[in-house]
C-alpha cells in the first residue's frame, strides 16, 4: 500500500505459489524435452536445442494463455480469485521463461556469425511480403518488448509514478502481445507442421481465452446498460440482506455508471465504492479479512464504515450511505468522500430494518 | 471511482479476436503443400490454339 515501497510485496501464500509453479514449470519442459527426444518410427531424434526453444515457447504461450484467463474466470466465478490475487507474479515469470526462449533462439540461429545477432535477426530473412516465408520472428520480438515492458513496470513503483490509468492502458497491450504470438506461432512452427492437432490446440486455446473475455465483458457491459439513462432520485434498491454472503460482497452498478460494493459482515451492511484505490481492482469481489475490505488482486485493505485503510496506511475509498428498509437493502446513490465515516446499517434477526 | 478502460478490454477483444483468428487461418492455408499456396500468382495467358 502507499506507506512504503517493498521490492516484492512476499508473503508466505506468495512464496509458497511462487515454488508451484516454478517447480510445474521445471517439469513441464522436462516432460516436453523427454518425450520430444524419444527416437521417432523413422529413427530420427530431435535436436536438443531446438526442441529446448520449442519447450520454453510453448511454457511461455501457455503461461500467458493462464495469464490472460485468470480475469474473466475470476469474474464469473469466485473460486479463481485465488489466482487473480497471484496473476502479477504468474506475468513476471512468464516474461523470464520468453526471455529464457527469445535468448536461446536468438543465439542458436543468430548467434556465432559476423553480425550482430539481432541485426542479423532482421536482416537475414526480408520475405516480408511472403506469408508462408513471413519472418515470424519479428513477430516474437514485438510480443516479447511488450512483455518486458510490462514485467520492467510491474512494480507498484511504476504504478505510482505512471498513475493508475496511463499504467492499465500500457499494460493492456497484453492482448496485442498475444495476438503477435498467436501469429509468431501460426508464421512458424506451424507452417511445416504436418500433423492437424497443434494448429487445432492452438485456434481452440485462443478461441477460448477470446470467448471467455467477450463473455465476461458483455456481462458487465449489460449489467451497467441497465442502470445507463436512469436519474439518481434517492436511495438505490441493491438486494435483500440475505442475498450478501457473511463477510462478501454483492457488486451493484449505480445510475451513473459508477459501481460500488455493498458487504455484509458481522450483522452489519456497508457500502463502498467497487474501485480500489491500487489499480482499480475490484473491491466487490473481495472479502472482509480481520475487518477489512481485502481487494482480490493485491490485497489492499479498507474499513467497511469509513473507506480508511487500517494504520499506517492513509489510502481512502468513498463511502455511501445504507440503509435496510423492509427487507431490502437500499444505498444513497451520492457518493461521500473518500474516508467519511458511515454507521452500517444492522441486519436485525428478523430481517427488519434499522 | 470508475473503472476506467472497463470497455476498452473488451472493445479490444471484438477487434483483436476476429482480426487474430482470421489472418491466422488464412495464414495457415497459405502455408506449402496446400492446394491454396500451390496457386500461380496470377493466370498466363495460355498459346495453345482453341484453348
Amino acid at each position: 500500500m502507499g506507506h512504503q515501497y517493498k521490492a516484492i510485496q512476499w508473503n508466505g501464500n506468495k512464496i509458497v505459489y511462487d515454488l508451484y509453479l516454478v517447480v510445474f514449470i521445471a517439469l513441464f519442459i522436462g516432460v516436453f524435452m523427454v518425450v520430444g527426444l524419444a527416437p521417432h518410427p523413422n529413427g530420427n531424434t530431435a535436436d536438443p536445442v531446438v526442441l529446448a526453444i520449442r519447450a520454453l515457447g510453448v511454457t511461455a504461450f501457455s503461461l500467458l494463455t493462464a495469464v490472460l484467463l485468470i480475469g474473466p474466470l475470476a469474474r464469473m466465478n469466485r473460486r479463481f480469485l485465488p489466482l487473480l490475487y497471484n496473476r502479477r507474479h504468474l506475468g513476471v515469470i512468464t516474461f523470464f521463461v520468453s526471455a529464457a526462449h527469445f535468448g536461446l533462439a536468438l543465439i542458436w540461429y543468430h548467434g556465432g556469425g559476423p553480425i550482430n545477432p539481432l541485426a542479423s535477426l532482421f536482416s537475414s530473412n526480408p520475405l516480408y511480403d511472403s506469408i508462408p516465408g513471413f519472418p515470424f520472428e519479428t513477430l516474437g520480438f514485438a510480443a516479447f518488448l511488450i512483455l518486458m515492458a510490462m514485467a520492467a513496470t510491474s512494480h507498484d513503483f511504476w504504478l505510482n509514478n505512471l498513475s493508475a490509468p496511463v499504467w492499465k492502458a500500457l499494460h493492456m497491450l497484453v492482448y496485442p502481445a498475444y495476438a503477435l504470438l498467436v501469429m509468431h506461432i501460426v508464421l512458424g512452427a506451424l507452417m511445416t507442421e504436418k500433423s492437424l492437432v497443434y494448429p487445432v490446440m492452438t485456434t481452440a486455446t485462443f478461441i477460448v481465452v477470446s470467448g471467455l473475455h467477450l463473455v465476461s465483458g458483455a456481462r458487465e457491459w449489460g449489467a451497467d446498460s441497465a442502470m445507463k439513462g436512469l436519474k439518481a432520485k434517492g436511495w438505490v434498491d441493491i438486494c435483500a440482506p440475505e442475498d450478501i454472503a457473511e463477510k462478501r460482497a454483492v457488486i451493484a452498478p449505480l445510475p451513473k455508471g459508477e459501481r460500488i460494493a455493498v458487504f455484509r459482515y458481522d450483522g452489519k451492511i456497508s457500502a463502498v465504492t467497487n474501485a480500489c484505490r491500487h489499480q482499480n481492482g475490484p473491491l466487490g469481489e473481495g472479502r472482509v479479512v480481520d475487518g477489512c475490505i481485502t481487494c482480490p488482486w493485491h490485497g489492499w485493505q479498507y474499513r467497511p464504515d469509513d473507506g480508511v485503510s487500517p494504520p499506517p496506511f492513509t489510502e481512502k475509498i468513498s463511502t455511501y450511505n445504507v440503509k435496510i428498509a423492509d427487507g431490502r437493502v437500499m444505498v444513497d446513490p451520492k457518493p461521500n468522500p473518500p474516508g467519511t465515516k458511515v454507521e452500517p446499517a444492522i441486519i436485525s434477526s428478523a430481517g427488519g430494518h434499522q | 471511482m470508475k473503472r476506467p478502460h472497463r470497455r476498452l478490454h473488451m472493445m479490444a477483444w471484438i477487434v483483436l479476436a476476429p482480426l487474430t483468428l482470421i489472418t491466422g487461418i488464412f495464414a495457415w492455408l497459405q502455408r506449402p503443400e496446400t492446394p491454396y499456396s500451390a496457386l500461380p500468382d496470377t493466370i498466363q495467358k495460355s498459346d495453345v490454339p482453341g484453348d
